[in-house]
């Protein structure tokens, strides 16, 4: 398919363009041949700290922008077809909310400070467990539903259900939290990619690309899918096996997101639909490729709009994405209506 | 019908008529009353007025948020005043002085009613697992003092059933009024003096709840300390030149709250002598900015002073895993990192109402070299 390529080679170029801009353009000036020449490593003369900006703050973040843009977008689309529900995405089953809870059980409640038996972490590696263990407990919790429950929608039910719960647990931390303590939560709601740091930017990388390797695997069920479960079987795919790894590759690619950027909104939603709109297609031979590579660079835009108020501060991510996102849903449902 | 709108048209000129003479005859009484009420001199307060007439007093309290609005007006008088004497002050809260039993609902004025001497005047307190003065834990304990719940939503039944004579409580801008609070015909008192941007502004206001709880000339004595100290260690600074330069607070996520040039903290280090690379700007809240931010405008400052909230004092190595980039600052390098942790010293209890005992501390940061202050209060040497 001819448009497909092209999509996505359009769409590669973009994301190459737009990381390039995250490299150059952030809170404070600094020229792009300094930039360049940090970057190929002939930075004699260049201001030791806009090395470090450089490399260790701006190249993380647009590397972590560009896979989490990518997997978020690309869970949204398996679960979209997966529940044949255009309005699904990764935090629709509760994983999300998992992850939130678990952060605000860590910061509410416990003093930012995790004590497992007699290791102690504290701070930033705190959180990130906490975000991490919620997300993946609600995972097993779902995945432990799925063998009771056989309806996908049921199942979606199920999920929504139990982020309510999650909910109102951080609710109730909230209420009772310092002020400070309810400030930090919120900025971690509030999303960011600048969480990974250098350090854990190889096990980010490794898991986040594990997962997007497993959505690739998943095209060719996702296709058979389309036609619905019984057509499906009767190609043979496994219906139960598929939406089980289906759930475990979004499950991942959910949690490990959200431990490093907080609860990112919008773009598992809206992207798929944008990738869908753009090349007019349902086949996940391209839809899956181009979805990801469309995450990416919704995602590399959205963090140099955070940046764009230059040195007086930073817009917060959650603030950025449902800009870009929610028109792109209601222009789905109008759409659909017009049918 | 039309002589029925011919008269309906009659009647309403008459109403307009006489509730025109009504006002004339209020505007009358407010210049009476004006004419014969002393207005306190506040020095540096700017949301507040005092005015004392013959039995009673007029505090009117400015809304910070909408400029020319007033945001509350409350008349202080003895419930032995004849009420009809502050008839034309227009629509006010009475509050009948002294308050013997009020329900305090933030930690600073419990603190300062502690230091007025006006504790046992103490019924009732909100949020008190955050209120770290002892003797109120212990009067709580002992039944004395009720905890009336969260400060933002209390327990109505509980105040109701403790019934004081007034509730202090921290006003928020667009919050929509306080529920139910509101309606059970106890005065709230607003306390929003945080809006005051100068740190003496701010204190100034211990001249009004002194007034409220019958001590007016202690709270105006204990001002005058503050104030004269406070000068006093201002121009001690002053005669020392500029110190070392400070950056100031953490990241909280991926956001650094830095205070800005002109908030209560950024008046305070620069009335210390300390260079402040935000010193021009303009806010009187806080700036959100990113590390990069930082690191370029404050990255090569001499020290790094920090507020936290933790169990245990916090470690270098500690604050290092919150943030790696820390160790790019100079202040860090060179071990001059001093954090106030929150949860153990009374910071946020003393400073609004002692701003000089804050200032003494900043000056010793920033000027190491001088001698004969207060030991340091609030900040401690980050260890290893």
């Amino acid at each position: 398919m001819r448009k497909g390529t092209l999509y996505c080679l359009a769409l590669t170029a973009a994301m190459i363009l737009l990381f390039v801009l995250n490299l150059v353009k952030g809170s404070i000036d600094i020229p792009a041949v300094d930039v360049l020449r940090i970057l190929t490593g002939s930075d004699e003369g260049v201001k030791a700290s806009w090395q470090y900006i450089v490399l260790e703050s701006r190249l993380p973040q647009a590397l972590t922008a560009m896979l989490c843009g990518a997997a978020l977008a690309v869970s949204g689309l398996m679960l979209q077809t997966a529940f044949r529900n255009p309005l699904a995405g990764p935090s629709i089953f509760g994983i999300n909310s998992g992850a939130g809870l678990g952060v605000a059980l860590v910061m509410l409640l416990l003093g930012g400070t995790l004590s497992v038996g007699s290791v102690s972490v504290s701070g930033f590696l705190a959180v990130l467990l906490a975000a991490f263990l919620g997300a993946l407990g609600v995972m097993m919790l779902i995945f432990f539903f799925s063998t009771l429950v056989r309806n996908n929608v049921m199942l979606l039910i199920i999920g929504i259900m139990i982020g309510y719960i999650s909910n109102s647990a951080v609710s109730l931390l909230n209420f009772f939290a310092t002020d400070e303590g309810v400030k930090s939560y919120m900025v971690w709601g509030m999303g960011s990619f600048g969480g990974v740091s250098l350090k854990y930017m190889p096990a980010f990388a490794a898991i986040t690309a594990f997962g997007l390797f497993g959505a690739l695997l998943l095209m060719k069920p996702l296709n058979a899918l389309l036609l619905g479960d019984r057509y499906a079987e009767n190609l043979g795919v496994n219906i139960h096996r598929v939406r089980n790894w289906l759930i475990f590759i979004t499950g991942v690619l959910t949690a490990i997101t959200t431990a490093f950027c907080g609860p990112v909104a919008f773009i598992g939603l809206a992207v798929p639909h944008i990738a869908r709109l753009l090349l007019t297609t349902d086949n996940h031979r391209w839809l899956l490729p181009a979805t990801m590579l469309c995450g990416a660079v919704v995602a590399l835009l959205c963090n140099v709009i955070c940046v764009l108020p230059g040195e007086s501060g930073v817009i917060p991510l959650n603030a950025v994405t449902p800009i870009i996102g929610a028109p792109v849903i209601i222009y789905v449902i109008v759409k659909e209506r017009r049918k | 019908m039309s002589s029925r709108s011919l008269r309906q048209t009659l009647i309403s000129l008459f109403l307009c008529a006489v509730a025109l003479g009504l006002t004339a005859c209020k505007g009358n009484g407010t210049a009476n009353a004006a004419a014969s009420g002393d207005t306190l001199q506040l020095k540096y307060a700017t949301l507040l007025t005092i005015t004392d007439y013959d039995g009673y007093s007029v505090v009117g309290i400015r809304n910070p948020w909408k400029t020319g609005m007033m945001l509350h007006t409350y008349v202080l008088a003895p419930s032995t005043t004849d009420p009809s004497a502050w008839d034309g002050v227009g629509e006010a809260t009475v509050i009948h002085t002294p308050v013997n039993r009020a329900a305090v609902f933030t930690t600073v004025h419990c603190a300062l009613l502690m230091s007025l001497g006006c504790s046992q005047q103490i019924v009732g307190v909100a949020d008190s697992k955050y209120i770290k003065i002892p003797w109120i834990q212990e009067q709580i304990g002992l039944g004395n003092i009720v905890d009336c719940g969260n400060g933002l939503n209390p327990v109505v039944e509980k105040i109701m059933d403790i019934h004081p004579d007034a509730i202090l409580l921290s006003p928020f801008e667009n919050a929509g009024g306080y529920g139910k609070v509101e309606d059970i015909n106890i005065p709230l008192v607003e306390c929003a003096e945080y809006m005051e941007t100068s740190p003496l502004g701010r204190a100034e206001w211990m001249k009004f709840y002194g007034r409220l709880f019958g001590q007016p000339q202690r709270a105006d004595s204990l001002f005058a300390v503050v104030d004269s100290s406070y000068h006093a260690l201002k121009t001690l600074a002053q005669k020392a030149g500029t110190g070392r330069s400070v950056v100031f607070d953490k990241m909280v996520g991926s956001v650094w709250y830095m205070p800005g040039g002109h908030s209560t903290i950024g008046q305070m280090v620069q009335d210390a002598g300390a260079s402040y690379p935000w010193a021009d700007d303009e806010q009187s809240g806080s700036l959100s900015l990113s590390f990069e931010t930082v690191l370029e405008k404050g990255g090569e400052c001499d020290v790094w002073l920090f507020r936290y909230s933790a169990d245990h004092d916090i470690t270098r190595t500690e604050l290092l895993s919150e943030h790696r980039g820390y160790d790019r600052l100079n202040a860090f390098q060179k071990g001059s990192v001093y954090g106030c942790n929150v949860d153990v010293t009374p910071f946020y209890e003393e400073t609004p109402f002692r701003p000089d005992y804050l200032l003494n501390d900043l000056i010793q940061l920033v000027h190491p070299e001088l001698s004969g202050l207060q030991p340091v209060r609030y900040y401690h040497q980050l260890k290893q």
